[in-house]
């Protein structure tokens, strides 16, 4: 495995999103019409800084497993390519965090990094980007519970 | 539907369902242990079809569920949902409920708002509240026609419900074509 870069994310990574359902899959809204679960928009809120996300090729160097990024047994995750962020006019960029006790592994926050670029965005724009990453989002891991 | 007895500084408020102008019936009172502070009290003019009443009250069950959680709910410092939030998503409930088939989803926010979704064959309705109430309507064809996106400003806020209530009203139509 080439070593990733530690100053740019590369567009062929993988992302890893980390949905903090807690119950009744607060996150995963049903068509009513068709059944099927989606992931909300709303798993995709940013914060001031953007939205955090990690970086499945750190991980993997690190030792760990997709399931390292869940905090709680009812957490799921979702990843989506960089590329595909980018493609939104969106950006990804590096924030390595150190180790908090929240994470279940103290080496998680090495793989931490920001989707950033909303902050010029009208409400509307930050909010179709939003729905354009859920959409693009596969859920890797469901919650322990599983709604599925 | 009105609010009454609410101001920002306030922790209580009442919305009264829409249908006359005098609150009557009390038929969901938004109570929690873990918020004693903040009281929704939901009143219709009269006793509704037992249909929405159901549904209506599954969806403030949610709305108070998410109301209870505490900061941190999320595990990455996620505000709590916020009073003026809490409130304004109980008016929009209380507002879009024409269908009993169509009832929202609730989405916690961990900026201390919350969202409502309506999905019917890949259409859909999403209705951002922010932390201090306001509201951003966005609707999206499963085609991906853009056929909404508001955030009402001051004074147009019934205009901006009933176009919303439309894009339900297209809904309702997909889901009984589905069926």
């Amino acid at each position: 495995m080439t070593e990733p870069a530690n100053d740019r994310v590369d567009d062929g990574e993988t992302l890893l999103r980390r949905i903090p359902d807690l119950a009744r899959a607060d996150f995963f809204p049903v068509d009513l019409a068709t059944g099927e679960k989606r992931l909300s928009s709303g798993a995709f809120t940013p914060d001031d800084d953007g939205i955090s996300v990690y970086r499945e090729t750190l991980l993997s160097l690190a030792g760990l497993v997709v399931r390292a990024v869940v905090r709680h047994p009812l957490n799921a995750v979702a990843s989506l390519p960089a590329s595909v962020v980018r493609g939104m006019q969106l950006d990804v960029v590096p924030d390595p965090q150190p180790p908090t006790s929240a994470d279940l592994d103290p080496r998680l926050g090495v793989a931490h990094a920001l989707i950033v670029g909303f902050a010029s965005l009208t409400r509307g724009q930050r909010r179709r980007r939003q729905r354009d990453l859920a959409a693009a989002a596969q859920v890797v891991v469901w919650p322990e519970q599983s709604i599925g | 539907m009105t609010i009454t007895d609410f101001r920002p500084d306030y922790t209580s408020a009442s919305v009264t369902a829409p249908g006359g102008p005098t609150p009557g019936w009390s038929f969901a009172e938004m109570l929690s242990d873990e918020r004693p502070e903040t009281v929704v009290r939901i009143t219709a003019p009269e006793p509704m079809p037992a249909v929405r009443e159901r549904n209506l009250r599954g969806a403030f069950a949610d709305l108070m569920r998410i109301a209870a959680r505490p900061p941190g709910w999320d595990g990455c410092g996620g505000q709590r949902l916020s009073t003026d939030a809490l409130v304004s998503a109980a008016q929009l409930v209380v507002h879009l409920s024409r269908y009993d088939d169509l009832v929202p989803h609730l989405v916690p926010l961990p900026t201390g708002g919350v969202q409502l979704e309506w999905h019917v064959a890949g259409s859909s309705l999403e209705i951002e509240v922010d932390r201090r109430g306001r509201a951003h309507f966005l609707a999206i064809t499963a085609g991906g026609d853009v056929t909404l996106d508001a955030e009402p400003i001051p004074g147009r806020f019934e205009f901006e419900l009933q176009r919303a209530q439309r894009v339900l009203d297209d809904l309702a139509a997909l889901l009984r074509s589905a069926r």
